[in-house]
């Protein structure tokens, strides 16, 4: 008896080390942290494309082989068509950082004279030498020091390397690492771990993809609707809105906002309003279609946050991994949600809490 | 390759090839393909329990069906609060807790290791996952689980037939 209780001390100290050395390794290659999360998100996404491939007789290896194949050939061809308009739109939107810095203090200008001609004789501060001072102070704020934000060349190229390699192994050999993990867990509770992790996995399984394919609908319709409208930018914004739409609440109105930003500050911006009033229709018609027809049947029963939950981790997100942390935070804590729910209802029913 | 690397790390303790054979020759794998067996080791589970140790119990819900690759099982079923009666025992190579895997209805009977045992789990979850993905596989596993359940109640209804004309014969004596 007491051998046992003791061999169940070593076993629970010798679980706890194991998690100490994963937190350890994990928090330091923290940059490992967003290929694997993606890799993670890409296997559940695969998953049923590759049994399909097996339920037609062929063998795993050779779908995955394949899979790898034409997905490199499908990247190939998209990065051929659409990177160098991404490069170009982006190069531009660096170049005409300076015209833009100009339309802003012009019309922090405008903004001062008509508040003198409205309240003559009240103190009005001047906004446009304020702006010109900030702007042109060193060390002070640069709109160029709005892309210091995004995550660095190396940080980038890293994740697009390791993705598809992780994900590839996820996908050959994922069954090995759930089968070891499933040994791990005592005979007493194997039926309900089963059971359990099932039931947490389909949930996140069906989470990711109704978002994923949300996002993918939303940025489509927005870069269509761009081109049409023959809106500067349009890939990159279009780019934007999908992956803003990742983050419910702040999401949407990211890609209007900075469409509307840009086309405001453009030299044309404030005397031809044509374009922004396409960009409102544009955004109003993919968000409409979006929250009444295709929202309800990819993502369904979702997980609904509350908006200050979203807001603090985003924030939270945002600190701790800058843009690609606040657009993983939501996803993130609508699987922990999910996992939570699912988890508390099944302990109950098998009346462990 | 691959299952070289990871095999190391995560490496499963008996030989692939032995479970792929070992649910071949099982009733519920019948007229499966090599790469379809392969589909189903996949997924599989080994466990190992010591003797005396429970499988699973009765009135807990079903997780799926266990196949014996050592050892000796018993299949137990509680009468009254404390009294266990042995149903059957389950030798190597045969397989036990079948219902389960057709429904998630709480167990009909407890299952225990009567000597040290090693076990090979197919769950629910998996046959679910492949009836979305794999259907032809799946329907091929569940006919035969349902051929398998047919035969179980027609030897339970034999049984009961024959237990009927024990207990008729008995009272027609002592009347």
């Amino acid at each position: 008896m007491r051998n046992s209780s003791s061999h169940k001390v070593v076993k629970v100290l010798y679980f706890i080390a194991v998690a100490a050395v994963i937190v350890a390794i994990a928090y330091s290659f923290k940059i490992l942290a967003v290929p694997v999360l993606l890799a993670l998100i890409l296997k559940l996404l695969l998953d049923p494309v590759v049994a399909w491939f097996e339920s037609r007789g062929m063998k795993r290896m050779n779908v995955l082989i394949g899979l790898s194949l034409s997905a490199t050939l499908v990247l190939v061809v998209l990065g051929a068509i659409f990177i160098p308009a991404i490069l170009r739109e982006c190069k531009n939107i660096v170049s005409n950082l300076p015209v833009y810095k100009q339309s802003f203090i012009a019309a922090a200008g405008q903004l001062h004279d008509s508040a003198l001609k409205l309240m003559p004789g009240v103190s009005v501060p001047d906004f446009q030498a304020m702006l010109t001072e900030r702007l042109s102070k060193p060390g002070g704020f640069k709109m160029e020091t709005l892309f210091h934000y995004l995550p660095d060349v190396f940080e980038i190229f890293m994740t697009i390397a390791l993705v598809p390699i992780i994900t590839f192994f996820f996908l050959a050999d994922g069954h090995l690492i759930n089968k070891f993990l499933m040994s791990l867990v005592p005979n007493t509770y194997f039926e309900m771990s089963v059971l359990l992790v099932n039931r947490v996995l389909t949930q996140i399984r069906q989470y990711i993809r109704g978002q994923m394919l949300d996002a993918a609908y939303v940025g489509l319709c927005m870069t269509i609707g761009l081109l049409l409208t023959h809106t500067h930018y349009a890939i990159v914004l279009g780019i934007l809105s999908g992956l803003g739409n990742l983050i419910p609440y702040v999401g949407p109105s990211l890609g209007l906002v900075a469409a509307a930003l840009l086309m405001l500050l453009s030299p044309e911006g404030l005397t031809n309003i044509t374009p922004l009033l396409w960009l409102g229709f544009c955004v109003f018609l993919t968000h409409f279609t979006e929250i009444h027809f295709v929202y309800p049947i990819v993502v369904g029963n979702s997980v609904d946050l509350h908006p200050l939950v979203v807001i603090l981790g985003v924030v939270v997100g945002g600190t701790l991994a800058g843009i690609v942390g606040m657009l993983l935070a939501v996803p993130i804590m609508g699987i922990a949600k999910v996992s939570f729910e699912t988890v508390h209802s099944y302990l109950k029913s098998y009346s462990i809490i | 390759m691959v299952n070289a690397v990871w095999g190391n790390i995560f490496g499963s303790p008996r030989e692939k090839k032995v479970i792929i054979e070992t649910l071949g020759q099982l009733p519920a794998f019948e007229g499966l393909s090599k790469n379809d067996l392969a589909q189903v080791e996949r997924v599989t589970h080994e466990r190992r329990y010591k003797a005396g140790e429970p499988v699973f119990d009765e009135k807990m819900p079903g997780a799926g069906m266990y196949i014996v690759l050592s050892g000796e099982v018993v299949i137990e079923k509680l009468i009254g609060d404390d009294n266990k009666i042995e149903l059957a025992t389950v030798g190597e190579k045969c397989f036990f807790g079948e219902l389960a895997l057709i429904d998630e209805m709480p167990r009909s009977a407890g299952a225990r290791a009567k000597i040290d045992s090693v076990l090979l789990a197919f769950c629910k979850p998996d046959l679910e996952n492949l009836l979305e993905h794999n259907p032809g596989l799946a329907a091929r596993i569940v006919r035969n689980v349902a051929k398998m359940i047919c035969r179980r109640l027609v030897e339970t209804n034999n049984r009961m037939e024959a237990l009927e004309t024990r207990i008729s014969t008995l009272s027609h004596k002592e009347k």
